[in-house]
Order: structure tokens, then C-alpha cells, then sequence
């Protein structure tokens, strides 16, 4: 009795594991640089995230490209002379809900859970704990956000000084993604 | 017996967990893919010097240009090295897309104003369908404004037409150093005296970024076997450097030219490098945003 319990147990985890999987692949994540002088925005909307319920575990990753911008040549200069996408295409965090007991999948609601992991951005990996938001929906589905602060200073992103006062030393970053199950094989 | 199994499944479980953490990773890179991306900014402006570059001003953003070339330094300190007289341009250049951009301009030579379209054909590319170049074709058509010599005779407006159709071909080597091939064609409705009307010349430039804001350009237009030209022409060179803040490009060049606009450095390039006959020159890039409303409102 107590085997086939055990079983049980260990086949539903086995059945989370293998497939219960969130994704998506059109996640929005933006950032702002305000200084008195000028507002800097840019919008990422081909974020690429994945999010596993059973363990917690959060992935993001994006193309640094992908950015668009309202401002002339920001994207240039994004790119170009900031975070060097020729040598860093691509930024990433992969980490965990810390308190993944908080949320219940199962009955919609907010619920606010705080997520660490390693933020690799401009080819610097940096341990990161933030606060933020998952959302469970009355149709069941997960979506999630968070606002966080990122000091371009910390990824070894240069400022000249020439620039200095149009670009913050700590940047807003918004992010935003609404997952669908995943399906293997997709 | 029993805990042997609950042992069996607990590894079973942790490599599982092992497994579904390595999937992530391969999962999140499967995701992101390997799109096909057009390269950016293989010129830092539309000019690589006197002649045009690959690239366009983007969609809705407007290029406020200001061209100067001086005097001959061999004026010398008299004539500040030349800086006393001055030639200049104002243009403005705007983007219809992406990869078309429109022009309209004046120049103090020959009053001459001129319109200009160039047309992004090919554009070089990364990723999953890779190419290799950037091809533009960029065509003009420069108005003569001068008043007619001799009043008494018939005159056409067509008579104070020229036209460049030019071709440009670029590759972005690295993230430092671009180059460009451009073939050129300058049509004149009326040619002074037995000068051609048509006149070919093949362009070569490439420029190196020494920082991330700045560059040394160069840039040589070489005129194909015997044209008819006054003996005086050359060929054109120039050496730049490329200094970018936000939104101003700066180029400082000298330059065996003091013509700015291509009917008149083509053909008449009249300094010589050797005999230390030069200009020094700058173009000023003012770059502003006319479509942020608009964009706003998505």
C-alpha cells in the first residue's frame, strides 16, 4: 500500500516535470533612462521566457537587437556603441520563485513571489533578487511582471562622459509576459 | 525493499530535475532561434566623405546637413589655411521607409540645387539567410542656378540639368572596418565647351572605428581612361575623421576637392595632393524624429 502510494507521488512529479511547462516566445520587456535631459526608452516584444510551476524555476532570454526605440539613431547607438551586440547578442536570467509555496496554480489571483537568479547581460553574470507578480487567471492561464533597476554601470556598459547627463546611472526595466502551456515538440 | 525504491525514485526525480534544468537552457536557445538580422550602420551617415554611403536616414527622421568646404591651405596663414573663403551646402534628407530616403539641397557652386533619391536595393545580412553586401542606387538631378552668360541667346531650362546615377556596394568586414565600391555616372544636358556630356568614375572608400564614437574615413574617386575634361582634373581623395554625439555626426576631412556636390568634384577636382593643393572641409549631421506622434499612438 504504502509502495503504490509512494508510486503515485512520484509518478505525478514525474508527470510535472516532463510537462508542465509555461512559455512564451512574444514576452515585452522595456527600459527607460530618464534624466533631466532626455528620455531614453526602448521595447523589447520577442522575449522569449519559460516558467516551470513544479520547481519554480524562471527563464528569460532575449535579443539585444530586438530593442526598438523612438528616438533617431538609438538603436544604432544602443547596439552599436553601448551594449556591443556584435560581441553580445543575446541577454539571459535563469533563476527561481524563492517561494513558489506561495502560489496556488489552481485558483486564479495575484500573487507576489520574489525571484532570484543570475542576470547575464553585455557578456556580465550578476546574482539578482527581485520582487514580482505572477498572475493566475480565471481561464487559468499565467502571465507575470515585474519592474526592477538595472545599473548599466554593474554590466560594464559604458557611459561616456560626453554623454554623461542623458543617459541615468540606474535604468527602469519593465517586464511583462503572459505564458501558454508548452507543448514538446512545438 | 521499500526504501530502496523510494531511493530509486529520489534519483530517478533528481536527474529528472537535472534534465529539465539542461532543457531549459537548450529550450530557451531553440526558442530565440537564429533570425536573419540586416546589419546595422556600415557607414556612420549617408556620406563616407564627399560621395554617398549605403545608408539612408531611417523612416521619418530627418538629416539637417551642413556641408562646408574652405579655401586651398596653401593660402596659408594669410588666408588661415584657407578657412577665410568658404563653399558650402545645406541640405535636408528624410527617410519615406526604411530604404527609401529623399533629398533636396543648395549648394553656393553654381547656386546649384539639386534633388536626390536613394533607394536601399540590397541590404547585408546575419542569421539563418545570411547575405553577404549592401547595394544602394542613389540618383540626383542638380539645377543650375546661375544667370545665362549671353542673355541674347535661346536658352532651354533642360540646358541647366545634370544628373548622377550612382551604384554602391558595401560590406561591414567587422565591427570596425566597412568598405564600398561605387560606380557612378554623371550625365550633363549641356557640357562646358568639348567636355563630355557623360563622365564615369569608379569609387572606393572604407572607413575604421578607432573608438565606438569615432572613425577614420577615406575615399578615392578614380575617372575612367580619357573623358574630355580640362587637363586640371584629377582624381579625388580624401582622408576623413568621424566623430558621433547623439544626435550630430561630425566629419572633418581634407580633401584634393572643393566641390561638394558630385557634377562638380567628379569633374573638377583641381587640388593635387602631391603639390600639397588641399581643402579642409566638414559635413555636420543633425538628425531629428518626425514620426514619434504617430508611433506613440500604436
Amino acid at each position: 500500500m504504502r509502495l503504490l502510494f509512494t508510486l503515485i507521488i512520484a509518478l505525478v512529479n514525474l508527470s510535472l516535470f516532463s510537462q508542465d511547462k509555461w512559455f512564451t516566445n512574444a514576452g515585452i520587456i522595456g527600459f527607460s533612462s530618464e534624466t533631466e535631459v532626455i528620455v531614453i526608452a526602448g521595447k523589447n516584444e520577442k522575449v522569449v521566457s519559460f516558467l516551470v510551476p513544479a520547481t519554480g524555476e524562471m527563464a528569460f532570454a532575449l535579443r539585444m537587437t530586438d530593442f526598438t526605440f523612438e528616438l533617431p539613431l538609438a538603436r544604432e547607438h544602443f547596439n552599436e556603441n553601448y551594449v556591443e551586440s556584435h560581441k553580445f547578442p543575446t541577454a539571459q536570467f535563469k533563476g527561481k520563485i524563492s517561494d513558489p509555496e506561495k502560489i496556488t496554480y489552481t485558483i486564479p489571483g495575484n500573487y507576489a513571489v520574489t525571484v532570484s537568479g543570475e542576470l547575464t547581460l553585455h557578456g556580465v553574470s550578476r546574482q539578482i533578487t527581485e520582487k514580482g507578480l505572477i498572475t493566475v487567471g480565471a481561464d487559468g492561464n499565467i502571465s507575470g511582471m515585474a519592474v526592477i533597476t538595472i545599473r548599466p554601470e554593474d554590466y560594464k556598459i559604458k557611459v561616456p562622459r560626453l554623454v554623461r547627463d542623458k543617459v541615468a546611472e540606474e535604468v527602469k526595466v519593465t517586464i511583462q509576459v503572459k505564458y501558454e502551456p508548452y507543448k514538446d515538440g512545438k | 525493499m521499500v526504501r530502496r525504491i523510494i531511493n530509486l525514485f529520489v534519483t530517478v526525480f533528481a536527474v529528472l530535475h537535472l534534465h529539465a534544468q539542461g532543457d531549459l537552457d537548450s529550450l530557451l536557445k531553440a526558442s530565440l532561434g537564429n533570425p536573419t538580422e540586416e546589419v546595422l550602420a556600415t557607414f556612420k551617415t549617408t556620406r563616407i566623405i564627399n560621395g554617398h554611403s549605403t545608408e539612408r536616414v531611417r523612416k521619418g527622421d530627418l538629416d539637417f546637413r551642413v556641408v562646408h568646404r574652405f579655401g586651398s591651405v596653401k593660402g596659408g596663414a594669410y588666408e588661415f589655411f584657407g578657412i577665410d573663403q568658404s563653399t558650402s551646402q545645406f541640405g535636408l534628407e528624410y527617410g519615406l521607409n526604411d530604404y527609401i530616403m529623399l533629398g533636396i539641397s543648395r549648394a553656393t557652386w553654381q547656386k546649384t540645387t539639386s534633388g536626390l533619391v536613394k533607394i536601399s536595393l540590397l541590404r547585408q545580412k546575419t542569421g539563418e539567410k545570411s547575405f553577404p553586401f549592401s547595394l544602394s542606387y542613389i540618383t540626383s538631378v542638380y539645377i543650375n542656378g546661375l544667370k545665362w552668360a549671353d542673355e541674347n541667346r535661346t536658352h532651354y531650362f533642360s540646358s541647366r540639368l545634370n544628373y548622377l546615377h550612382q551604384m554602391a556596394i558595401a560590406r561591414k568586414f567587422s565591427p570596425a572596418f566597412s568598405a564600398q565600391l561605387s560606380p557612378l555616372l554623371i550625365h550633363r544636358n549641356l557640357a562646358p565647351g568639348e567636355e563630355a556630356n557623360d563622365i564615369f568614375a569608379i569609387g572606393a572608400g572604407g572607413r575604421y572605428k578607432v573608438t565606438v564614437r569615432s572613425a577614420i574615413v577615406a575615399e578615392y574617386y578614380f575617372l575612367t581612361g580619357s573623358q574630355n575634361l580640362p587637363a586640371e582634373s584629377h582624381n579625388c581623395l580624401s582622408l576623413g575623421f568621424d566623430i558621433e554625439t547623439g544626435s550630430h555626426v561630425f566629419q572633418l576631412m581634407l580633401t584634393n576637392s572643393q566641390g561638394i556636390t558630385e557634377n562638380n568634384f567628379i569633374p573638377y577636382t583641381t587640388g593635387k595632393w602631391t603639390k600639397g593643393d588641399l581643402f579642409i572641409g566638414f559635413n555636420i549631421c543633425r538628425f531629428f524624429t518626425t514620426g514619434a506622434s504617430a508611433k506613440n499612438k500604436k
